[in-house]
């Protein structure tokens, strides 16, 4: 037996011939084509049975989700593709606006009175880790390192909210009342630029930065609902509790 | 269905980053793309990692598409060969493993309940199948695509496609126990 052969059987079990007379012609006239031609139909008859499968709700939202935070990591079509001497005229601009901040910084040192070492006291204390007196009281808070890690946002510090707790009030639709959904446009929007164009929103926290409590939409809220959290200034997803 | 031209127009917005264009091929797919992977793979967590693989590609390659098959074929290309990276990289053939999760809730009926007594053992076999007989009778058989878009697909001649649709069902027929011309 010849695979072309088999080949056309299997053809003429799923339908697929333009023109089954030559095939049909083989299986009537051999007996061990006749036996692969049954084999075959059983077998697509089988698997006719199979429901077909598909995503949950649930599923589909996660995947939205975390395919949207993925892209936002990807680098840009812009960036990407900058020549060199582009990406080198930006570093060039950012080395000047350190060195005009340290001389910025220099000139104000100066006016305290105290002016020998002001950059290299600014520097030492730094990396004593000492809180940094400044010699302005008008406000070099930037450089005291206590409001410094504050300023930049750093997930682990006190600003951030308790994720774990409020997703699992989130959960038993227990929110405070403090942060109880409200129906604010943008942040309707803002759930879309997240890439949550599934979910729908739960609630929002204000700790010192604001988020948006985000669930998927049509699902029943139990203990394995995912929450996702939002920045509501960036509309960017910085927490997810599973 | 979107006609060739209206997917080329997709693609070239997707390029240029328009996110609404890339959301509507996404929506339009992932259904199908998901349901290959999960018979490929036979692990639901896997299977929704490879379809979010799969559209991770397909927008970072969107400018590779040359439009000499349908959007969607190249897509389920895209499936396919994430499914075969992941099952090389995790070393293993699938072979008798019982494909959890790939049934829905309980149906109810009697014939239903009679059929889904059944599907068990098909579905057994079919994520014992080697993962080319596999894809090929899944992307055939179950997905419904005419053999010529299957060649497509996987990337192999419509002969080597008909061969191997042929030769998985016949090694389904042999692991359900029917009788066969071997």
């Amino acid at each position: 037996m010849h695979d072309h052969d088999l080949d056309l059987i299997a053809s003429l079990a799923d339908g697929s011939l333009d023109d089954p007379a030559v095939a049909r012609a083989l299986v009537e006239s051999c007996e061990h084509c006749s036996l692969e031609y049954e084999t075959q139909l059983s077998i697509i008859a089988a698997l006719a049975t199979i429901e077909p499968v598909m995503m949950t709700d649930l599923e589909k939202a996660a995947l939205h989700r975390d395919l949207w935070t993925e892209l936002r990591n990807q680098p840009t079509k812009g960036s990407a593709g900058a020549p060199w001497w582009y990406r080198l005229s930006y570093a060039a601009a950012g080395v000047f606006v350190v060195v005009g901040l340290v001389a910025v910084v220099a000139q104000l040192g100066s006016f305290g009175g105290d002016s020998a070492g002001t950059v290299a006291e600014v520097s030492s204390d730094l990396d004593a880790g000492e809180t940094m007196t400044p010699m302005d009281d008008g406000g070099q808070e930037e450089f005291n390192p206590t409001t410094t890690a504050a300023a930049t946002g750093d997930a682990g510090a006190e600003s951030a909210p308790d994720f774990k707790t409020l997703a699992d009030e989130t959960r038993r639709e227990e929110l405070p009342s403090s942060v109880r959904a409200t129906s604010e446009q943008e942040q309707a929007t803002c759930l879309t630029d997240a890439g949550l164009e599934d979910h729908e929103l739960a609630g929002t926290v204000d700790n010192g930065r604001a988020y948006l409590i985000a669930v998927p939409d049509n699902v029943a809220l139990d203990g394995e609902t995912p929450v996702t959290f939002v920045n509501a200034s960036t509309c960017q997803v910085v927490h997810v509790e599973e | 269905m979107t006609t060739p031209g209206t997917e080329t127009d997709l693609l070239a917005r997707v390029i240029s980053g328009d996110r609404a264009a890339f959301d509507s091929i996404m929506r339009g797919q992932e259904d199908r793309v998901f349901s290959v992977c999960l018979r490929i793979l036979g692990d639901r967590d896997n299977a929704l990692d490879a379809t979010q693989e799969t559209f991770l590609t397909v927008f970072r390659k969107a400018a590779q598409f040359k439009g000499d098959s349908a959007l969607g074929t190249w897509i389920y290309r895209i499936a396919v060969n994430t499914c075969y990276d992941q099952i090389r990289k995790s070393g293993r053939r699938p072979t008798d493993s019982l494909p959890d999760h790939l049934e829905p809730p309980d149906l109810g009926a009697e014939d239903a309940i009679e059929a889904a007594g059944l599907r068990p053992e098909i579905e057994r076999a079919l994520a014992s199948l080697p993962p080319e007989f596999r894809a090929a009778v899944v992307l055939s058989d179950l997905e419904g695509m005419p053999l010529p878009e299957v060649a497509q697909a996987l990337g192999v001649p419509l002969g080597t496609v008909k061969s191997r649709v042929f030769r998985g069902r016949r090694l389904l027929a042999e692991r359900l126990g029917n009788q066969t011309a071997s």
